[in-house]
């Protein structure tokens, strides 16, 4: 489903310096519905190679393909809207838009993928959430869980065929971690997408099926 | 979701900022939306009121003062004509009417004008009626007054009601009253939405029988000598009229003889006398008189009958509707330069936004950022920074001719006290400035608000670019 081929990327260096080698990814692939956890330290290039993969940051060379789409060929436009459509991104910081309720920032992930299922369907998500009744909260209103779990209503909201995870329970207690990481597990296996976690907390990643460091993909490191 | 609400919910994200850069902009609009919709309904009203009155003839002198005073009832007089030139007037076969007026004294600030009781049937104003008593009677005899409908009003001078006057056009403390003079109520005038609303007119034998009195008062007190021989002396005694006295112009009529006047006592409201007590100013030989309205037989009379006149020496002739223009010509200047000054601040305001959706650019790089990662394109980040620019601009605009029009009903209250001329503060503004395809169909307002709103979308454009180039990868790691 996702293949990564002689994927290459360098950040130019500021001195006139040979720019620095990022990424170096011969081979990597991850079929659907697999579940993985990509363990690396800080600074390996964890969310560069999502970033990557999402199509927010082009690579200068190697192909990244989504079934029959590689990505890093699409020019930005259509890249914006196949990654609206077809990925779900989990962020970090969790990242919920404030100006805009749960049931808004839901609808935005939609919006963007013109997904017409509407607002009974951004509720639905909410609902298996555990959050239906919380659906006009803004994210001031909301904890820190709840904000990761609307996070997670909202990347799944177009049933994306990949569903990335950056650090997502980084910023949660080890008990809403766990509740956190069941739940992006359980809907992902719902709908059938292939979940990519990135992570340094070993214990998140004893949580996956397939475990890799990123060392063992990635060249560079 | 709509764009709408994205933009909306984003504006009240920010509540405070967008409140006070729309306020900064609803300041300027409303200024020029004030002066604008002032300007444009106090012409047509000048307009409408100048266009019951062909020709006005009085004193020479500034004759858009003649037609202020004559007209509007604003300003000072000239200065008199004799009344046989009135006389004289009338008796021209090209004239259909010619109708005078004396400028008498005031009470509580509304002018009391002397003339014949066929100004309220002889003149019609721009709806074709005639001026038209529309409770009581016209005056008939002197000392018997018809107020109009916003003296009754404001003055609470019904119908048998008694004033007295004071002395000059303007209500100042100081003005001595005519205490032994006191008028009767004995009409009303219908509402005429023009400056007759607050006039009391009376008979030129009122005007001159006050006056009178006052220019042997003044004498009385030159010398002892004088008011002894004044004691058994007849009104009739000449006072030598002074056009252009203390009493800014106002009529001193020859002499009359002074009779207390006919109605019930001051103070008290009583009915209107049933007849005259004495007879109606026609019968009288007055002296002078402060102007004449005159209506000719012919338009083609008009330019003829004017330069006539004004080559003569004892008197001019003006055309209200020409004098309107040049006052307007001369407004104009003063109205352009608080234009200018209100644009400015429409200006310095809409800068504002630039500025406001610049500074709020730097905490929402990481929020485009996450519509970007979301799927959002760079066009779609672009264009609701445009909208959310022109949106406030427009908020501002919306609001800025709300309280422009504000505003103008607060000062219509005091325009129309001072002037008789109402305002209608909340009908649309003529737009002035465009091609006629534009002007014609468009009314002032919605060009404002249009224009905000393409101000800000201008304003919001350096924001936009920069959010347009928001590194997605940067700010998601922050």
């Amino acid at each position: 489903m996702l293949s990564l081929r002689n994927l290459q990327l360098a950040y130019p260096s500021p001195d006139g310096e040979p720019p620095a080698r990022v990424l170096d990814v011969p081979t990597w692939a991850v079929a659907a519905g697999e579940q993985v956890a990509l363990v690396g330290a800080s600074g390996s290039g964890k969310t560069t190679l999502l970033n990557v993969i999402a199509g927010i940051v082009t690579p200068d060379a190697g192909e990244v393909r989504l079934d029959d789409t590689d990505i890093a060929r699409l020019d930005e436009a259509r890249r914006d809207r196949f990654r609206a459509a077809h990925i779900g991104y989990v962020f970090q910081s969790i990242h919920l838009l404030p100006a805009f309720t749960a049931l808004e920032n839901v609808a935005l992930g939609m919006k963007f993928a013109d997904n017409r299922a509407g607002k009974a369907h951004a509720l639905d998500l909410l609902a298996k959430v555990g959050l239906r009744e919380r659906a006009r909260y803004f994210p001031r209103q909301l904890s820190a869980g709840q904000q990761q779990r609307v996070g997670i209503a909202r990347a799944l909201a177009n049933r994306p065929k990949l569903a990335l995870a950056d650090e997502p329970t980084s910023a949660l207690d080890a008990r809403n971690r766990d509740a956190v990481l069941d739940l992006m597990q359980k809907l992902c296996a719902e709908i059938g997408a292939a979940l990519i976690v990135v992570t340094h907390d070993e214990a998140v990643a004893r949580r996956f099926p397939t475990t890799l460091r990123l060392s063992d993909i990635n060249r560079v490191n | 979701m709509q764009t709408l609400t994205v933009i909306y919910r984003n504006l009240r994200q920010r509540w405070l900022s967008t409140c006070l850069t729309a306020l900064s902009i609803a300041l300027g609009v409303a200024l020029a939306t004030a002066i604008t919709a002032l300007r444009q309904q106090a012409q047509a009203s000048f307009a409408n009121v100048a266009a019951s009155y062909e020709l006005v003839v009085g004193a020479k002198g500034s004759p858009l003062q003649l037609v202020l005073n004559t007209v509007f009832h604003l300003d000072a007089p000239v200065g008199n004509i004799p009344y046989a030139y009135y006389r004289k007037l009338k008796a021209d076969d090209r004239v259909a009417y010619a109708v005078p007026l004396a400028l008498g004294d005031n009470y509580r600030g509304f002018r009391l004008v002397g003339t014949e009781p066929e100004y309220f049937s002889l003149v019609k104003l721009k709806d074709g009626q005639p001026v038209a008593v529309a409770q009581g009677r016209p005056f008939a005899a002197d000392y018997e007054a018809v107020v109009g409908s916003l003296v009754a009003r404001e003055a609470k001078l019904g119908l048998g009601q008694t004033f007295v006057a004071r002395h000059g056009v303007e209500d100042t403390v100081a003005a001595e009253e005519h205490e032994d003079a006191p008028f009767t109520v004995v009409g009303v005038l219908r509402e005429t939405g023009t400056p007759l609303d607050r006039v009391i007119f009376i008979s030129l034998g009122s005007v001159d029988e006050i006056h009178h009195d006052n220019a042997r008062a003044g004498q009385q007190s030159q010398s002892l000598l004088d008011q002894l021989n004044a004691l058994g002396a007849e009104p009739e005694t000449p006072a030598k009229p002074d056009a252009q006295d203390d009493d800014r112009g106002h009529r001193h009529g020859r002499g009359h003889s002074h009779k207390p006047p006919s109605a019930a006592p001051p103070e008290a409201p009583t009915a209107p006398p049933a007849s005259p007590a004495q007879p109606a100013a026609p019968a009288r030989e007055i002296a002078e008189v402060t102007a004449v309205i005159v209506k000719l037989r012919s338009p083609g009379y008009l330019f003829l009958m004017q330069r006539e006149i004004n080559k003569g020496k004892d008197a001019q002739a003006a055309l209200p509707g020409v004098e309107v223009q040049k006052l307007f010509a001369i407004v104009g200047t003063v109205d352009r330069a608080l234009l200018l000054v209100s644009l400015l601040v429409v200006a310095v305001a809409a800068a504002s936004v630039l500025v406001a959706i610049y500074n709020s650019l730097a905490e929402r790089r990481r929020e485009i950022a996450v519509l970007r990662a979301l799927g959002a394109r760079r066009r779609t980040i672009f264009a609701w920074l445009l909208w959310e620019a022109a949106a406030t601009a427009a908020l501002g605009g919306l609001v800025g001719v709300l309280l422009g029009h504000a505003l103008l009903a607060t000062a219509g209250t005091t325009l129309k006290f001072l002037s008789g001329l109402p305002l209608s503060p909340w009908t649309w503004t003529r737009l002035e400035v465009g091609p006629g395809w534009l002007t014609g169909y468009v009314p002032f307002e919605a060009a404002v608000v249009f224009g905000t709103l393409l101000l800000g979308a201008a304003m919001g454009l350096a924001p936009a670019a920069l959010a347009y180039r928001t590194n997605v990868a940067r700010y998601l790691s922050e």
